[in-house]
């Protein structure tokens, strides 16, 4: 085989495989670009998502090391929010329509009028705050949003 | 007591006048060339981390010849042409440089920490803007690279030393130890040699070459600004990275050691795993840097210099670049054409993979021309494309010329 034909050989794949290394890149600056304003998808929210991995792990360790259960429910709300609670008590946004049947269950709990189920949910939560005197409530979130001595 | 004669004891002496005229010239000529070096790199002609050492690693060696047991000449420094297993374990005891040389140059090792070093250097966010231009001016940039082998081929070289001596072309040194070391066991030295004595041919050829090819008018042409992307963030970086390093390495196993440590000096620092990079882009990129400046000094023996091939080596390598370096002003062209004449054709020869040097060399010569016009960002994504480009060239050449000899 001649050496011109090795090199045009050469030449070809070379071309070939920059072009490729050059799509692959395209497509990950594509996957960047076009997805810039979707928080839930594509590269950044992938990264997004490892990063709340992360925060969660190690807000996780800093709260439910003490089996309280409170503590847990704080947890379970910073997690997944309370968005109905969060509306009510921030003005405009508590009334925003479409949460109606939340704000019924919410109210409900806090001030009567609830199912059997909510009732005793709410007399076990308040019993428990009132043996610890919610001291370990307390350590919890303060820990959480000062951080530790 | 027994007469000592003269050339007994001061060895370094005695041998100059027992290797015959033509070896008494050559490590003259060697020892003033070491001395010259030092030189050019104490005035920082030349990069002073590798000509320090290597100049006087080169007049040193050629000083220090004695008379080894049996009557044969040698030094004490390193063995290169060793491959017998109990003769190595001796000599690893004996030369103190071979320790070195055996588990660092000789296997490729001080190449890939330099790779790593390059890695740590380089911004892949360049490249990320505009993929398609950097990575097709690199490949322009590689025109030394291709066209070299059938010259060389034509002048009575194998296919692997002329494989070996285009990568010059590439100008990336520890890509052309890496290839000669595989594909041109008997002329590595040489090569790399030639290699490294010419990267400095960037700095001081290139602005000629671009005033020669690149009119005036043309030469200050401001590039249009890209589309406003969103700005690249080190994941992002740190994805693309991983995920090149690992096609790449699927479709050039041969040449994964070199693609390995390039990417991982890139992902090291998006990861911002600062203790590692501070180490790499130190203490390891400058440790290996003056080692393999060291280390090519102390190979330059006379008898290697007297070796016939080394002037078409010496011919062959300043033809690579010089074909690179047009070639990467003709991708620039292409460009130019048909970008509408917007495209500054000169961003062409930063293709050649010589970082950052070669963008810096276009930056320049485009200011000197417009103050105004501001290249580099094209420039350095050209760049560090040629780095990749060279690689790709790399495990090719690696992969196919053993399956062609």
């Amino acid at each position: 085989m001649s050496v011109a034909y090795f090199i045009l050989v050469v030449t070809a794949i070379s071309f070939a495989t920059g072009l490729f290394v050059a799509f692959i890149i395209w497509v990950i600056k594509w996957s960047i670009i076009s997805r810039e304003n979707d928080e839930t998808s594509g590269v950044k929210g992938f990264t997004r998502f490892l990063s709340g991995l992360s925060s969660f792990r190690e807000k996780s360790e800093q709260l439910a090391f003490s089996g309280n259960n409170m503590a847990n429910k704080e947890l379970y709300q910073f997690y997944h929010g309370i968005p109905v609670l969060s509306r009510i008590f921030s003005g405009s946004e508590g009334n925003k329509p479409g949460n109606n049947s939340s704000n019924n269950e919410l109210y409900r709990y806090y001030h009567g009028s609830a199912t059997s189920g909510q009732t005793q949910e709410k007399s076990k939560d308040q019993q428990q705050m009132k043996s610890t005197g919610n001291n370990a409530l307390n350590k919890e979130l303060y820990n959480y949003y000062h951080g530790k001595n | 007591m027994e007469k000592i004669e003269f050339g007994t004891l001061f060895q370094g002496i005695g041998t100059l006048f027992t290797g015959g005229t033509t070896m008494l010239i050559a490590r003259i000529g060697l020892i003033a060339l070491g001395l010259f070096l030092v030189y050019l790199g104490k005035k920082k002609i030349l990069e002073p981390l590798l000509m320090i050492p290597m100049g006087l690693g080169m007049a040193t060696i050629n000083a220090a010849v004695m008379v080894l047991p049996g009557g044969k000449h040698g030094n004490l420094f390193v063995d290169p042409l060793l491959t017998d297993t109990n003769e190595l374990f001796n000599i690893l005891q004996i030369d103190w440089l071979q320790p070195v040389y055996t588990f660092t140059f000789s296997n490729g090792l001080i190449a890939c920490c330099i790779f790593m070093g390059i890695g740590v250097l380089l911004d892949v966010g360049y490249m990320l803007r505009r993929p398609f231009l950097s990575i097709f001016l690199a490949m322009f940039a590689e025109m030394g690279t291709f066209l070299i082998v059938p010259i060389a081929s034509a002048m009575g070289m194998n296919l692997g030393d002329a494989a070996s001596i285009a990568m010059v072309g590439g100008a990336d040194g520890p890509m052309v130890l890496f290839t000669s070391m595989i594909l041109s066991k008997d002329l590595f030295v040489p090569i790399t040699i030639v290699a490294y004595l010419y990267l400095g041919f960037t700095y001081g050829g290139y602005p000629y070459l671009i005033k020669l090819l690149v009119p005036k008018h043309i030469r200050g042409i401001q590039p249009p600004k890209p589309k406003a992307t969103p700005p690249i963030s080190s994941s992002q970086k740190l994805l693309f990275a991983v995920v090149i390093c690992v096609v790449l390495c699927l479709l050039f196993p041969v040449a994964a050691p070199l693609f390995f440590s390039l990417f991982l000096g890139v992902a090291v620092k998006e990861a911002d795993i600062q203790p590692v990079v501070e180490f790499i882009k130190g203490p390891l990129l400058y440790g290996s840097t003056f080692f393999l400046g060291l280390l090519l000094g102390i190979l330059c023996e006379a008898h290697l210099i007297l070796n016939p091939k080394i002037l078409p080596l010496l011919l062959l390598g300043i033809l690579a670049l010089l074909l690179s370096g047009i070639g990467g002003l003709l991708g620039g062209y292409i460009v130019y054409w048909f970008s509408g004449k917007k495209f500054n054709p000169v961003i062409g020869i930063a293709g050649v993979s010589c970082v950052p040097s070669t963008a810096k060399v276009a930056q320049k010569a485009v200011s000197e021309v417009n103050p105004k016009a501001i290249i580099l960002p094209d420039a350095l994504g050209a760049n560090i494309s040629g780095v990749i480009t060279t690689a790709i060239i790399t495990g090719l050449y690696v992969t196919l010329i053993p399956l062609f000899m």
